[in-house]
């Protein structure tokens, strides 16, 4: 949730960055405007320039105002009677009472915009062509103009932080939906179930959440139902094969003990215990293999002395063997490695070291020498078994290092197994030196670092 | 009581399988033993106080293995009849469910014969109070009398060196389980109890010592044999 939050914090961002910059660009656009306004008015002569031309030459004055695109012009003496004139029509050529000088040197002489400038020399009027200019005549007293830019201060004030809290708002709503959305979306990401409110805004995408929820569901129950049946199904196959496998196993052993038996026949009886032998162990495989595949098989996780699980395996295996010395078994545990607890599963890691160590006897039947290491890489607890015969099959090593299941015919059960097992137990399994080196790496976070000084 | 007197009782659905046990049982030496196909006839036979052992499968027509047991559980304990499950439900939890309901052991099917006959001998011994044959090892020159605790020298001089109550629990195991390695972590276990840890350099003191007492050459150990980095072996 946290990439949400700078999603929130950055879209507030965004929008004071964009209400700023239309300010700004607003002022820019005022400026350039007033400034090219203020330039055409430069260019032109003020009526206090007509009016000091007018004093030295007349004729300097009327060029003035030929420049000045005037419609008139006029000199008032102080009776108001005009002693010189520029183009002055008619109905304005006599004589302005004070009234009425008063009245057009604000605003407009019959309809004309004028512009005044009085000196010793009299009351100069230029009068614009009608609708060119816009006079207007401004009276407001100090009060008034304080109480307009008290309120347009203010005005302004209210309306930046009413801004800031609409963005506020409006991005917080927007945060909240859009983590109700992420939140559902990480629930079915984690197997969960779904149900969002369709209400506005999210409706869509609430039914499509809704829709893909519901779907899933379906196919997970689907799923662990069909689970559930194959992993009963060879439960009791397993089950079943059991009572007539005890009766081959024990006529086999009986036939084998009898006195007197032939060798041959002996051999035979023999053969078929150890084959019998071979077929339970096969069905405890399968059965412990389903299950972990399916995730049936609880883990009874609790601290585990690696070294004690790897000791009693390897000596189980080479109590188990009939010629125990062809398979000379070298033990490395380093010091550190004693101490070393994980959280884990006894029994299944007992199961797993013996696989890997049955793997060794059971393929290389010839006899070979195995080695067991064991140590502490960067705080985690290390197994490395070897041995001097076949190895793994290149397909099973990419099986264990990189999880690509082999061809369907190449047996992988008892390393599967051991994959489970290891990676259920936090850790992870890796070969070495073309499949005649097996790494057991145990994550950090299962390292139970209690060691001697707690026991 | 003998143990080969006991009147063994094998209840089980599987005909043959009973059939199977039976030989097996009167193959090594067992000499009353009947079987059931039953919970109702296994009933019959112990309200009568005609077994003293009972070999019990799980899955039963009518009345299942653990139930019957349960129900039984008083009658049984009351006329001293151990019970062994013997069943194809291999998990951990029928396992557990088994002896947590009382019964003296639990074996899955397939089983091996000799491994069912040393159970019940077992069980036997335990449950009747038998006390142990005298168990005298030979060990070369020098022989270990484990009901007596002594290691007796055989050389003439009839020198009897005694075992001090740790070096006893070693070699007791050691001669129970010959050929079979042993490992640091269960002799520790086994002598130290459940806190074992820390008791490897003891137990290689213990060792040493047991060594000095069983062995010719104690610095070339011919019967407690060390296999490097797992433990050790006593070869006979």
């Amino acid at each position: 949730m946290k990439s949400l939050m700078r999603i929130y914090v950055r879209y507030i961002v965004t929008a004071f960055i964009l209400v700023f910059a239309f300010i700004i660009i607003q002022i820019v656009i005022l400026s350039a405007v007033t400034r090219t306004v203020y330039q055409q008015g430069k260019e032109e002569h003020s009526v206090k320039e007509v009016y000091a031309a007018l004093r030295k030459d007349q004729k300097e004055g009327e060029a003035y105002l030929r420049e000045m695109n005037a419609a008139f012009a006029m000199l008032l003496n102080e009776e108001g009677c005009p002693v010189w004139s520029y183009n002055l029509p008619e109905s304005l050529e006599h004589s302005y009472s004070i009234n009425q000088v008063a009245s057009f040197s604000r605003w407009y002489l019959a309809d004309y915009p004028v512009s005044v400038w009085g000196d010793e020399i009299g009351l100069l009027v230029i009068g614009y062509p009608k609708g060119s200019v816009w006079n207007y005549y401004i009276h407001q007293d100090m009060k008034g103009v304080e109480g307009v830019l008290t309120f347009l201060s203010w005005s302004m004030a209210v309306t930046f932080f009413g801004c800031i809290l609409i963005f506020l708002v409006c991005g917080f709503r927007y945060y909240r939906r859009i983590k109700g959305i992420t939140s559902a979306i990480d629930q079915l990401a984690e197997g969960g179930t779904v149900h969002l409110a369709e209400s506005k805004g999210i409706k869509e995408i609430a039914c499509s959440i809704n829709r893909t929820s519901d779907r899933l569901k379906r196919q997970r129950m689907e799923l662990e139902r069909r689970d559930e049946a194959r992993t009963e199904w060879i439960s009791g196959v397993s089950h079943d094969i059991r009572t007539p496998l005890s009766l081959i196993l024990g006529y086999a052993d009986m036939i084998e003990g009898q006195p007197g038996i032939d060798p041959d026949s002996k051999r035979r009886a023999e053969g078929i215990r150890r084959q019998s032998i071979r077929i339970r162990k096969l069905i405890e495989d399968l059965n412990l293999a389903s299950k972990l595949e399916y995730h049936m098989q609880p883990l009874r996780l609790k601290p585990v002395a690696l070294a004690s699980v790897l000791r009693s395996a390897a000596a189980e295996v080479l109590n188990s063997l009939e010629k125990p010395e062809i398979f000379p078994l070298q033990a490395e545990i380093e010091p550190d490695f004693e101490g070393v607890f994980i959280q884990g599963d006894e029994q299944l890691l007992f199961r797993a070291f013996q696989n890997i160590l049955g793997n060794s006897v059971g393929h290389n039947q010839q006899g070979c020498r195995i080695f067991i290491r064991a140590w502490i890489q960067e705080g985690r607890p290390e197994i490395c078994f070897s041995d001097e015969g076949k190895g793994i099959p290149e397909d099973i090593c990419r099986f264990l290092d990189e999880g690509l299941l082999p061809e369907p015919k190449v047996h992988l059960m008892g390393l599967k197994i051991v994959k489970r097992i290891v990676e259920g137990n936090g850790g992870q399994i890796k070969t070495g030196k073309n499949g005649h080196e097996l790494f057991l790496r145990f994550s950090l976070e299962n390292f139970d670092n209690r060691r001697r000084t707690e026991r | 009581m003998k143990i080969n007197e006991a009147r063994i009782l094998v209840a089980d659905d599987h005909q043959e399988l009973c059939a199977m046990v039976r030989s097996i049982c009167l193959r090594e030496g067992f000499l009353h033993v009947d079987s059931v196909c039953s919970c109702r006839e296994a009933e019959e036979r112990i309200l009568g106080e005609k077994a003293d052992f009972l070999i019990l499968d799980v899955n039963m027509p009518y009345e299942d293995g653990f139930s019957f047991f349960q129900r039984m559980k008083n009658e049984l304990q009351r006329q001293n009849v151990p019970v062994l499950f013997l069943s194809a439900r291999d998990q951990d939890e029928d396992r557990l469910l088994g002896l947590g309901l009382g019964a003296d052991d639990y074996m899955t099917k397939p089983f091996l014969p000799r491994e069912l006959v040393l159970r019940i001998q077992a069980i036997l011994r335990r449950t009747w109070r038998l006390e142990e044959e005298k168990q005298v090892y030979v060990l070369g020159n020098r022989q270990a009398d484990l009901s007596a605790g002594v290691v007796q020298m055989l050389d003439g001089s009839g020198k009897r060196i005694p075992l001090t109550n740790k070096e006893f629990k070693l070699l007791k195991l050691f001669l129970e389980n010959p050929g079979r390695i042993l490992t640091f972590d269960y002799l520790s276990e086994a002598v130290w109890g459940e806190n074992y840890y820390d008791y490897e350099n003891t137990l290689m003191v213990h060792i040493r010592r047991l060594r000095e007492k069983i062995e010719e050459e104690p610095s070339a150990p011919r019967h407690l044999i060390t296999v490097k980095g797992l433990g050790y072996r006593m070869d006979l």
